[in-house]
């Protein structure tokens, strides 16, 4: 009873003026369709984010220069330079290390034959190989004793062969010029993609440790050292014997500040979860104003509605409708405006998403929840701004009511 | 038995801005079960004013007024309206038919607002169209009817819940002569044969002739209330 009489009227109005009831919506579809779409990207970000940290494997460590302190002005992270391969060595001795290499890395151009390409060369040992999982397609890794013979050997990432030796069949045995120093080309890497941030895991060139040092950047440091745990449940444990041991070789007597970092991915990885979590929330935040905006034009359309109906209300009001009724009625037309305007802002919204993932090749990912607090929130919108005007209605005197043209 | 309508010392005075309009000024009327009253009068007697009030949907600003021995005064507005929804029936002199609804939907609004079931409404409604003659115009709009038509529509919408009380002001204000005489034929008929008490207001005396009373408004009070010994049948 109830039902049919606030229900009904109220989809019955609202067919009528089916361009009217279409435009108020808009304005909650597009609130709606706003916070899905900011939702979607920012939490598909922070899942592929945790999803590709984690495929690097929960076991691993990296260890980076910390700050130095130089005339009372501390540096960033990464400011000192202290690290050496042989820090490297002495921590593969600890209990509980599966393999250890260094890294040093540098962006440079490349030429081979009659290309040249702007890449990232890393110089690293034969363990990277193990440590990142990731095997060659073709050729040899490169093994400690080109490490020790400091030999002008390098192994490329897949978008490196295209671009250097574009329609050659195999590079293995060509010779690649970096930084003027030719080196000869012994495997390729696998394939790896994209990584969280966007960027192209394959466009590396790896060369020993030692070969970057000596040849390309002179230094006696490295920029930091990666560790594999042998197990990922022991890893806080040899996150400590790092910490302990690189502490008494640095000779760091506290309380001055360690001039090295120890971070396992595990806490990068949620560090870069709930920083992408706050922006997403902020984001959608943002969005959610111009749901309210919609809400005031509900609640526009509604007073129209109101007056227009006037006579409707007053005869309504005279064949027995209690003002309870009355005031149903419209605050159901306002729910039902909002609503269904929220539920078609929740597709308009998950197809956004979909183009953004399938255009931008963004991952993108709607969570339920925020369905549900979108539509719920385009609701309350409906009942906050329509409360107004059906109050309005239903306070209307039944005979100036049934005497308004 | 109970009269249906007693009003004593009804008085309405209405305030635009600094002047007071007394509309209704001391009207004393019993209206019995099964009665016929015509209200006529001159234009600005308060004839539409009392019956406002007698309709409760507005009240009056001193006197007493009992409908079936309750007291209208101490009716909450949501009992006031549930009085209107079973007890009462409105016809205007502008039919005030809902714009783009059918005749069917019309006659159905009122049960809306009182217990029936939804399968049973529209059955009723029908059933009430048929008594009047007029089920034929159950899918018509309100636009698609002539005047006649819509102000049988009308009154089937009054009559569908089974008022004790039907209250008409000029309902053949907007018709021709031959119409009038139609609707007020049925005014009649429903008044003889189902026994339906009627309140009329109107300006023609030819239309008054079809009431068993007629009451005479001037300038807020009653100043003649006679039987009709020539009551008009058809
Ligand atoms: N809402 C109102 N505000 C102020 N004055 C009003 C109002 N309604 C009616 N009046 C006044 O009350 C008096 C009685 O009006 P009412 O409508 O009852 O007359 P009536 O007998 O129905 O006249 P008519 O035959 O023209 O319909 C008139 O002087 C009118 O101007
Ligand atoms: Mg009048």
């Amino acid at each position: 009873m109830i039902f049919d009489a606030t229900l009904r009227p109220a989809f019955t109005a609202l067919l009528r003026n089916k361009a009217r009831s279409m435009l108020t919506m808009l304005g909650i579809v597009i609130g709606v369709a706003a916070v899905i779409v900011t939702v979607a990207i920012g939490t598909g970000a922070r899942i592929s984010v945790q999803k590709s940290i984690a495929s690097l494997g929960s076991n691993l460590i990296v260890v980076q220069p910390g700050s130095i302190t130089q005339g009372g002005a501390r540096s960033g992270f990464g400011g000192a330079s202290t690290l050496t391969p042989a820090d490297g060595l002495a921590i593969a001795q600890l209990p509980g290390v599966a393999a250890v290499s260094p890294v040093v890395s540098l962006r440079t151009q490349v030429v081979a034959g009659g290309n040249n390409w702007q890449t990232f060369v890393s110089g690293v040992a034969p363990t990277y190989s193990y440590i990142r999982a990731w095997p060659v397609a073709s050729g040899r890794f490169f093994n400690q004793s080109d490490v020790q013979a400091i030999a002008k050997v390098a192994v490329l990432g897949q978008t490196v062969v295209t671009q250097l030796f574009p329609g050659q069949s195999s590079p293995i045995g060509a010779s690649v010029l970096i930084k003027g120093t030719p080196f000869t080309v012994i495997g390729t890497l696998s394939p790896l993609g994209q990584s969280a941030m966007g960027q192209d895991q394959d466009d590396v060139i790896l060369i020993p440790y030692s070969s970057a040092m000596e040849r390309l950047t002179g230094l006696k440091t490295v920029n930091s050292l990666m560790v594999s745990s042998a197990q990922a449940s022991q890893i806080d444990e040899v996150q400590s014997a790092i910490t302990a041991l690189l502490v008494r070789r640095h000779r760091i007597v506290p309380p001055e500040p360690n001039d090295f970092q120890v971070r396992n991915l595990q806490a990068i990885a949620q560090a870069a979860g709930s920083t992408a979590q706050v922006m997403e929330v902020l984001l959608a935040s943002v969005a959610a104003v111009s749901l309210i905006v919609g809400g005031i034009g509900v609640m526009n359309i509604m007073l129209v509605s109101v007056t227009e109906r006037t006579r409707e209300i007053g005869l309504r009001m005279a064949v027995g409708a209690p003002g309870r009724s009355i005031l149903q009625q419209f605050l159901t037309e306002a729910i039902a405006l909002s609503s269904v305007g929220g539920v078609i802002g929740v597709v308009v919204g998950a197809l956004g998403a979909l183009l953004v993932s399938v255009l931008a090749h963004w991952p993108t990912q709607i969570p339920l929840p925020w369905v549900a607090l979108a539509v719920g929130f385009a609701a309350l919108v409906g009942i906050f701004f329509g409360y107004y005007p059906a109050r309005k209605a239903a306070a209307l005197n039944p005979i100036e009511a049934l005497r308004f043209e | 038995m109970e009269p249906v309508v007693d009003v004593r010392g009804l008085r309405k005075i209405y305030t635009l801005g600094q002047e007071e309009i007394g509309a209704l000024a001391g009207v004393d009327l019993r209206i019995d079960a099964e009665e016929f009253v015509a209200v006529m009068g001159p234009s600005g007697s308060g004839k539409s004013t009392f019956m406002q009030i007698v309709g409760m949907l507005d009240s009056p600003s001193s006197g007493s007024y009992h409908f079936e021995g309750r007291d209208v005064s101490r009716l909450t507005a949501d009992e006031r309206a549930a009085i209107r929804s079973s007890r009462l029936g409105f016809v205007f002199q502008s039919y005030n038919l809902l714009a783009r609804t059918t005749a069917l939907e019309n006659v159905e609004l009122p049960l809306l607002y009182a217990t029936h079931p939804v399968r049973e409404r529209e059955q009723i409604a029908r059933a009430q169209m048929q008594l009047l003659g007029i089920e034929h115009l159950a899918k018509h709009f309100s636009n698609q009817m002539s005047g006649g038509q819509q102000q049988r529509v009308a009154i089937a919408r009054a009559l569908v819940n089974g008022p004790a009380l039907i209250l008409a002001d000029e309902p053949t204000g907007a018709l021709d002569t031959k119409t009038s005489d139609e609707v007020m034929a049925l005014f009649g008929e429903l008044n003889r044969e189902r026994g339906i008490t009627i309140l009329l207001v109107t300006h023609e005396a030819d239309i008054a002739a079809y009431a068993k009373r007629i009451v005479r408004f001037r300038d807020g009070l009653i100043i003649s209330d006679r039987i009709n010994d020539q009551q008009r049948a058809a």
